[in-house]
């Protein structure tokens, strides 16, 4: 599967790729995985870009191309140690947080988000984007909508040895919920 | 006529070269090859429109071809269509070019293709993309829908193209197995 997978994704070498089409176009069941894989392919491109958005962690040039496919963002950046007032609105599909910190050097990031005293949600080893040197993620409009009043505090963490980890920055979310 | 479903590719060959019109023997080189030569254009032509005029100019090609015994290995009669494939997808992607020139030459804003056929339950593929860990849905995305190479997203993320191209596998993996169905949507 990695094969075609590689190469639907366009990152087989070009013999490889000829090979890939040689063989699907003369065999049954092959040509069924290749569909099935570029069928799956073009789902996860439109989840992407869906009304109502999605939760992911993004580069900024992803998010170039969803704004100019027509999505509408609420944007979030925030420093190490600020409060933010944030909140939703009835168009919105994705709200953007960008986290700054100094992420030189730092190969692998984990994403703690607490509310109520305890831990809400995480990303473990969420990407960083390097084009800009942050941390962007996004909470689909569709989600946040249903956020109640809530004081939300997010942990930049850096892993380390034994179960240990580096607070790279912490941040202070205040959400007003959606008055629709 | 006599049914063709599942006879050999040279059989097909032969009966559709005998000059009697073998309706039965044509339709059957539609069916077997129209969702091949439909993934090849999608692959190579990004567009739901091209990849639908590509089946049809191949399959006429191919079957024009066959009438007038202008296919010499009949057993090869797969890598004859691909052939055709790729000759066909090569002359619309230059006609796509030209008409691009145009369009930008003249000011022409033409519409977005119409959306393609839901094939998959988009709200139960989109609960499986939020469930995969946050590497792999941002490798995924950014491939399929941000059409970033693996090389690209390697700078991106700071990762080795072989680390994208696990991280991807593992990702469409993952995916297959909440969808639930190995070969959804490939009809």
């Amino acid at each position: 599967m990695a094969t075609l997978v590689d190469y639907w994704a366009g990152d087989a070498p070009t013999a490889d790729a000829e090979g890939v089409e040689e063989h699907a176009f003369a065999c049954e069941s092959c040509s069924r995985r290749l569909a099935a894989i570029a069928n799956l392919a073009r789902g996860v491109a439109r989840v992407a870009a869906i009304r109502g958005g999605i939760g992911m962690v993004v580069t900024q040039a992803l998010l170039d191309r969803l704004a100019a496919d027509g999505l509408r963002m609420r944007h979030y950046r925030v420093h190490p140690g600020e409060t933010v007032q944030c909140t939703v609105g009835p168009d919105d599909d994705l709200s953007v947080t960008y986290l700054s910190a100094d992420l030189r050097d730092v190969q692998r990031v984990d994403v703690v988000l607490h509310a109520h005293g305890k831990e809400w949600a995480r990303m473990d080893d969420a990407p960083i984007d390097r084009a800009t040197g942050q941390v962007i993620y996004t909470v689909g409009g569709d989600l946040a909508r249903t956020f109640p009043a809530i004081t939300v505090r997010v942990e930049l963490l850096a892993p380390e040895r034994e179960g240990n980890a580096r607070v790279l920055g912490e941040y202070t979310f205040e959400h007003t919920p959606f008055a629709g | 006529m006599m049914a063709a479903e599942g006879i050999a590719d040279a059989e097909l060959v032969r009966r559709i070269g005998t000059g009697t019109s073998d309706k039965e023997a044509e339709a059957e080189l539609c069916r077997r090859f129209g969702r091949r030569i439909r993934l090849y254009g999608l692959r190579h032509l990004r567009s739901d429109a091209m990849a639908e005029d590509l089946v049809q100019q191949v399959l006429v090609l191919a079957i024009e071809s066959l009438r007038h015994h202008r296919v010499r290995e009949p057993e090869r009669l797969a890598s004859f269509i691909l052939g055709s494939c790729r000759m066909v997808a090569r002359d619309a992607r230059r006609g796509e070019a030209r008409r691009d020139r145009l369009l930008e030459q003249y000011g022409i804003r033409t519409e977005v293709a119409p959306e393609p056929k839901a094939e998959l339950d988009l709200e139960r593929l989109r609960g499986c993309v939020e469930k995969l860990p946050p590497r792999e849905r941002t490798v995924i995305i950014l491939t399929f829908y941000g059409e970033r190479s693996g090389d690209e997203i390697a700078a991106d993320l700071s990762m080795t193209l072989g680390n994208v191209r696990v991280v991807r596998h593992r990702a469409v993996g993952h995916l297959q197995e909440c969808i639930g169905v190995q070969d959804v949507g490939t009809s």
